[in-house]
Formats: structure tokens, C-alpha cells, sequence
């Protein structure tokens, strides 16, 4: 009895992740080799074996939204660590108003990405847009424009994505022992050096986790892109998460939409990994 | 802390149904009528005219929010907790009914006397292979709406009857302040919901896009967006609430739009009136929209909830509620010239197509692919993607396997 003890008190917890974790990703993995139609959606579907996967790749804008979903994940990402890095080693120096300046960006963490999206709409329209407004620009449509479209939608991503990539690129910032560069700045490093041998050499596992971080966050990023364009125009900015919503909520090719959920789910499941690797700080 | 919750959510769910099995009958109504102030209390009228001439009949109702509906009620009918009645889109009225979620009423409506009343279009969009899954609430269709301040700045004195008046009037009211037309094109339903009608009125359809008449809708389209520009870009982005905003801050001088739109077109501030779409080469066609009465496959109500609404769908008495409270256009031959349906002025211009508005529920349960087929192809004409032809000859390729096995 005694021995069991420990494993009843965390029954609760694994209850609470079997019922909300494993049970809806066994559920969608079953789902995606059956033919499910409303009626059938909690079992009794007929099985059809990889027919989904075979429909779903062979859908003549999967290979487009795969690329979509790429480029999406690696450019918002890209950018986003590249001016997120280069703020907060900005704020990362004591001046005036530092602090209260990297909290204003909280803000946009705080701001729900349904508002920040439905802003960018009117922010980017064609003719009364602000953007075109302060780049003197007229009848540039942004988002509804095939070739701007996915450019704008990854662009509100990195505005997005920046004060994540901020605040944990602070705390690893922090985390760094001033004496360190002191120590390299009497030896007689610039300030390159010392951001080349002292401070990225630290900062590295930082930077990489929150690199899969992000990567993770992007890819399963849906809200944005169904609000701001719905993965249009024609499919422009279509990305796996819209498709598979689409196929599931508005045609009901459930199992359809549940192969590309799992594809997203297999790379989501890969990330993951590699990031508890990264986690594991190499001391 | 949990434990408390728990017993709390098992204490309130014990209550509702003690509640229930009281006296009388409890039936669950479900809806997505409470988008508005007074699209709600339009619902929650009705729901109460009919409790209170009905004594042991309880109507629990929920409003869903519209975005949430499609997903919520085809999880109700996965897990057996579709309600008794529902208010649905009635397009998906074959959907839902080729899912085995809505109950066939076809006993009940062929010996239902009112059925005679409702317009063809209106009746056959509630079928499925021949047999009926509803009861038509609301229906509307789309219409001309047009600002008559802009109108009149223009020197135009007549809303346009046809497509070649539609493109010149359009061109004329574009102005650095104002586009000439305006209409939903996003990538959803309600591009197509718009689009459809421009393929009817060339003479084409569904199954025959890829025809000549289909090109002639979307070199139409094409013309007003990328030669003209009278029609801007953005609507690729705008919904039909969108479309509603521009058109009441007057950056849209006419635009192609349902009269849920009326209450706030009114309150705009400018003069403003309604006109049937134009017509195409082969006359004219209207979309009918609207929502329809069903039961549940599974509910153990059916009879009297069949009752309910028989009643309320009995213009009598509900004209109020359904007319001006839910915008809805007079839908039966006997409510089509009743001044008591004409709850706004503008009322008879889309009255006036509702005997010629077509339904998208003939297209079977496979119509939200088909949908998806016809807005991809209009919008990757609107783009300049794609020339009519090339984006028509995709659209018919997905089109074609559909129909095949569809019906």
C-alpha cells in the first residue's frame, strides 16, 4: 500500500493529461484511416486504411500549403529571433526608461491575436489602410493581393512573435554574469568581440530553445491567417491548420482533415523533442 | 478546490434536470439568432408566444455563437445531444440530413396544408432526395442597395437593370472618395453565395461550369476588379459585414447585399434605396439564403416539437417576429404582398425576386466543396491569377468527380 502512495498522487495529473491529451491525439490518429461522416464521429466509421493520406496529398494545393506552412514557420521565425535578438540586447543596457519601454512590448503579447488580426485588416486595407497611408502608397492591397498576401500575413507573425522571442532572450541575457564582460572589455574586446566570445557562446542554448519554440508556435498558428485572409486570396496564404479547419468544419471530410492535422502533429511532435533537448543546457 | 468545483458542476447539472421532468414537456432549442439585440429578442418573442398559448410546453433555448454553429451542432449529432429543434442554414439541410443528424419530416409536411403556401424555391430548399428535413423560418435573398447621395453627385437617376448598366453605373460612381459597387469576395461561402447568381443569370450553372456562361460571369467580375477597378480589391478581404461597414461610411456607392443589412444601412445617415440585382443575358436570378426549422434524428420530442413549429411558422402568428424582428423576406405566396411583412421600404425590391431566387440546397450534401470549387475560381480571377478560362477549367475538375457520386 505504502508503495502505491506516491503513484495516487499522481494519478490526478495523469488522468488529466490522459483525458485532454492522449485520448483527443488517439482519437484524431484513428480518425484519419476511417471514413467519418457526422453520424459516425465517435466510432463505427468505416476503416479505409491510408485513402485520407492518399486524398490529402494528392489534393492539388497540398504541396502549396506545405511550402506555405515552410516559409511561414522559417521566415517569421528567422526574423523574428534577428530583431528580437538585436532588442533586447538594446534594452539589455541600463538607460532612462528601459525597462518600461521593453514592457510596452508585453502589450502586444497581451493584445488577443483575434484583435491583433482584425486590426491588421483595416491597418493594411487597400484604400484606407494606415500602412498605405504612411508610405504614401494607394490601391497597394496587401492582403488581397496573391503575390502580398502571404508576405503581410508573415510580417503581422513577426510583430506578433517579437516580445517572445524579447523576453526570453532577456532572461537568458540576464542570466549572463556582468563580470564576464567586464572581465573581456579590460582585456581590450570591442564591442563585437564581446558579443562574438562572450555574451552568443552563453546565449546560445537560449537562443535555441527559443528558436523551437517559436518554430512550434508558428506552425500551429491558426487564428492569424483565418482572420486576416481565411487562406486567401485563391489560396494564397493558405497554410496546413486553415486547410485541415476547412476540410473538417466546412466540407466534414473529417478524416481528410484529420491526416493533415496528424502531419502537423508528427513535425509539432519532432520539434518538441528537439527542444527538451536543448533544454538539457549542456554544462 | 476541485473537489468543490466538481460537485458544484454535478449540483447545477442535477438541477436542470430535476427541472425538466417536472410537468410538462421540456424541448431544447438551439440557434444563432444572437448575433444582435434584436435578432434575440426576436427569438426569445416567438419562444414566448408560444409558451404562453401552450401551457406545459418548456422551449429551452441556446443561442450559439455563428462561428462556433457548424462545429457545435455536428458534435451534438455525433454524440447524441442534438437538440429537438434547430435553426440551421438551409444549405446544410442535405448535409446534415445525408448524416443521418435531422429527422425526415416528410409524413408530417406532405399533410401539412400550409406547405402549399411557401415559393417553389423556398419549399425545395428544405429537401433532400425527394424527401423534406425542415420547416422554412427566415429566407432572404440578395439585392442592389445603392447610395442615392453618390447617385445623385453622379447624374444618375435609375439604379441599373442589367449587367452592361451595372458596369457603367459602377465605373461612374468611382471616385477618389467612393468605389462604384462593392460585394463580399473572401475566400469563403459568401463569394459564392454572390458569385452563383452572376453564373445563373448568363444562363450557366454548377454542373456546367467551365461553359461559356460561366466565362462570361467571371470575365464580368474580372472587368468591374482589374479593367475598371470599380469594384476595389479589398472586397477579396471583406465579408458581408464588411461590405455593410463600407457601404454606411460611404466609401462604397452601391453594393450587392441581404436585408440583414437594413437596420444599419438606415441609420447611415443618407439617402439610400434598394433595386433587384441586375439582370444577364438570360434574365435575371437571385440567391435564396436563409435558415430552416429541423428536429433532431434522435429526438424524443418530434411530435411536439413538430407542433411548435407548425405554429410559429403560421405567419399569423409569428409576421412580427420572423419580419421585421429577424429581417426575414416574405416568403409564401400569401405573405408576399402583405403590408404586414413590408417592415421597411426597401422590403419589395428583394420581395420582388424571391419567386425567382434559386436554392443551393439542390446541390446535394457534397455543395460546401462544390462552394469552395466556385470561390477559389472567382477569387483567382478577381486576383488576376488565373484568366477565366484556365481557373474555370480547374474549378470544373473538382466540380465534375462531385456530382458524380454526390447525389
Amino acid at each position: 500500500m505504502r508503495r502505491l502512495t506516491p503513484y495516487l498522487f499522481v494519478l490526478p495529473a495523469v488522468l488529466f493529461l490522459a483525458a485532454l491529451l492522449v485520448y483527443p491525439v488517439v482519437l484524431n490518429v484513428l480518425m484519419s484511416f476511417q471514413d467519418v461522416s457526422a453520424g459516425t464521429l465517435l466510432g463505427g466509421a468505416p476503416w479505409v486504411g491510408f485513402e485520407n493520406y492518399r486524398a490529402a496529398f494528392a489534393d492539388e494545393v497540398f504541396g502549396n500549403v506545405v511550402w506555405h506552412s515552410t516559409m511561414y514557420a522559417v521566415v517569421s521565425v528567422a526574423v523574428q529571433l534577428v530583431a528580437g535578438l538585436g532588442l533586447a540586447l538594446f534594452y539589455a543596457q541600463s538607460f532612462p526608461g528601459a525597462r518600461a519601454l521593453r514592457s510596452l512590448y508585453m502589450i502586444v503579447y497581451a493584445i488577443p491575436v483575434v484583435v491583433s488580426a482584425e486590426l491588421f485588416r483595416w491597418l493594411l486595407d487597400g484604400r484606407s489602410g494606415f500602412v498605405n497611408w504612411v508610405l504614401g502608397l494607394r490601391d497597394v492591397y496587401w492582403l488581397a493581393d496573391t503575390s502580398l498576401a502571404f508576405p503581410a500575413v508573415i510580417g503581422i507573425q513577426v510583430w506578433l512573435g517579437i516580445p517572445f522571442v524579447i523576453v526570453s532572450l532577456t532572461a537568458g541575457l540576464v542570466a549572463i554574469p556582468r563580470e564576464f564582460g567586464e572581465a573581456a572589455l579590460i582585456d581590450g574586446a570591442s564591442a563585437w568581440q564581446r558579443f562574438r566570445w562572450v555574451t552568443w557562446p552563453l546565449l546560445r542554448p537560449t537562443v535555441l530553445a527559443t528558436a523551437v519554440l517559436s518554430t512550434i508556435f508558428t506552425l500551429k498558428s491558426f487564428d492569424l491567417v483565418w482572420i486576416a485572409t481565411q487562406g486567401g486570396p485563391a489560396g494564397a496564404s493558405e497554410i496546413l491548420p486553415t486547410l485541415a479547419y476547412r476540410l473538417v468544419f466546412t466540407s466534414f471530410l473529417f478524416g481528410k482533415g484529420a491526416a493533415i492535422m496528424n502531419l502537423i502533429f508528427f513535425v509539432l511532435l519532432l520539434l518538441s523533442l528537439l527542444y527538451l533537448r536543448t533544454d538539457r543546457s549542456p554544462r | 478546490m476541485r473537489v468543490v468545483l466538481v460537485a458544484a458542476v454535478f449540483a447545477i447539472a442535477a438541477c436542470g434536470n430535476g427541472a425538466s421532468s417536472s410537468d410538462g414537456t421540456t424541448l431544447t432549442w438551439w440557434d444563432y439568432f444572437g448575433y444582435s439585440p434584436a435578432s434575440d429578442h426576436a427569438v426569445n418573442d416567438l419562444i414566448k408566444r408560444y409558451q404562453d398559448s401552450h401551457a406545459g410546453v418548456t422551449i429551452k433555448r441556446t443561442p450559439i455563437g455563428f462561428a462556433d454553429f457548424h462545429a457545435k451542432i455536428v458534435q451534438a449529432a455525433a454524440s447524441g445531444t442534438f437538440p429537438d429543434i434547430a435553426v440551421i442554414d438551409t444549405p446544410d439541410v442535405p448535409l446534415l440530413a445525408s448524416q443521418n443528424a435531422i429527422g425526415d419530416l416528410s409524413a408530417r409536411f406532405t399533410s401539412w396544408p400550409d406547405k402549399d403556401k411557401y415559393l417553389a424555391p423556398v419549399r425545395d430548399g428544405m429537401k433532400y432526395q425527394d424527401k423534406f428535413y425542415g420547416v422554412p423560418l427566415r429566407s432572404n435573398t440578395t439585392a442592389l442597395l445603392y447610395n442615392a447621395d453618390h447617385f445623385a453627385q453622379a447624374g444618375i437617376t435609375a439604379p441599373p437593370k442589367t449587367w452592361a448598366e451595372l458596369r457603367s453605373t459602377a465605373k461612374a460612381l468611382t471616385t477618389a472618395d467612393h468605389s462604384g459597387l462593392c460585394f463580399a469576395a473572401a475566400a469563403n461561402e459568401q463569394l459564392t453565395f454572390n458569385f452563383l447568381p452572376l453564373v445563373w443569370q448568363a444562363g450557366g450553372d454548377v454542373a456546367t461550369i467551365g461553359d461559356q456562361a460561366s466565362l462570361d460571369a467571371l470575365a464580368f467580375v474580372k472587368a468591374l476588379v482589374n479593367e475598371d477597378k470599380s469594384v476595389p480589391k479589398s472586397v477579396l478581404q471583406w465579408g458581408h459585414s464588411d461590405v455593410e461597414k463600407e457601404f454606411g461610411a460611404g466609401h462604397c456607392a452601391m453594393m450587392i447585399n441581404g436585408p440583414w443589412t437594413i437596420p444599419s444601412v438606415a441609420k447611415a445617415g443618407f439617402a439610400w434605396a434598394a433595386a433587384p440585382l441586375p439582370a444577364g443575358a438570360k434574365g435575371p436570378a437571385s440567391p435564396l439564403g436563409g435558415e430552416a426549422w429541423v428536429i433532431g434524428a434522435k429526438s424524443k420530442n418530434a411530435d411536439k416539437a413538430w407542433d411548435v413549429l407548425a405554429w410559429l411558422a403560421d405567419p399569423k402568428n409569428s409576421a412580427k417576429e420572423i419580419g421585421g424582428g429577424l429581417g426575414s423576406i416574405p416568403n409564401r405566396e400569401d405573405t408576399l404582398k402583405d403590408p404586414a411583412w413590408k417592415w421597411n421600404t426597401a422590403v419589395d425590391a428583394f420581395a420582388e425576386q424571391m419567386p425567382a431566387a434559386r436554392a443551393r440546397s439542390v446541390y446535394g450534401p457534397k455543395y460546401p466543396q462544390l462552394s469552395e470549387a466556385i470561390w477559389t475560381m472567382a477569387q483567382q480571377v478577381m486576383t488576376g491569377e488565373r484568366e477565366p478560362q484556365q481557373a474555370a477549367d480547374a474549378a470544373k475538375a473538382k466540380i465534375q468527380p462531385l456530382l458524380g457520386n454526390g447525389k
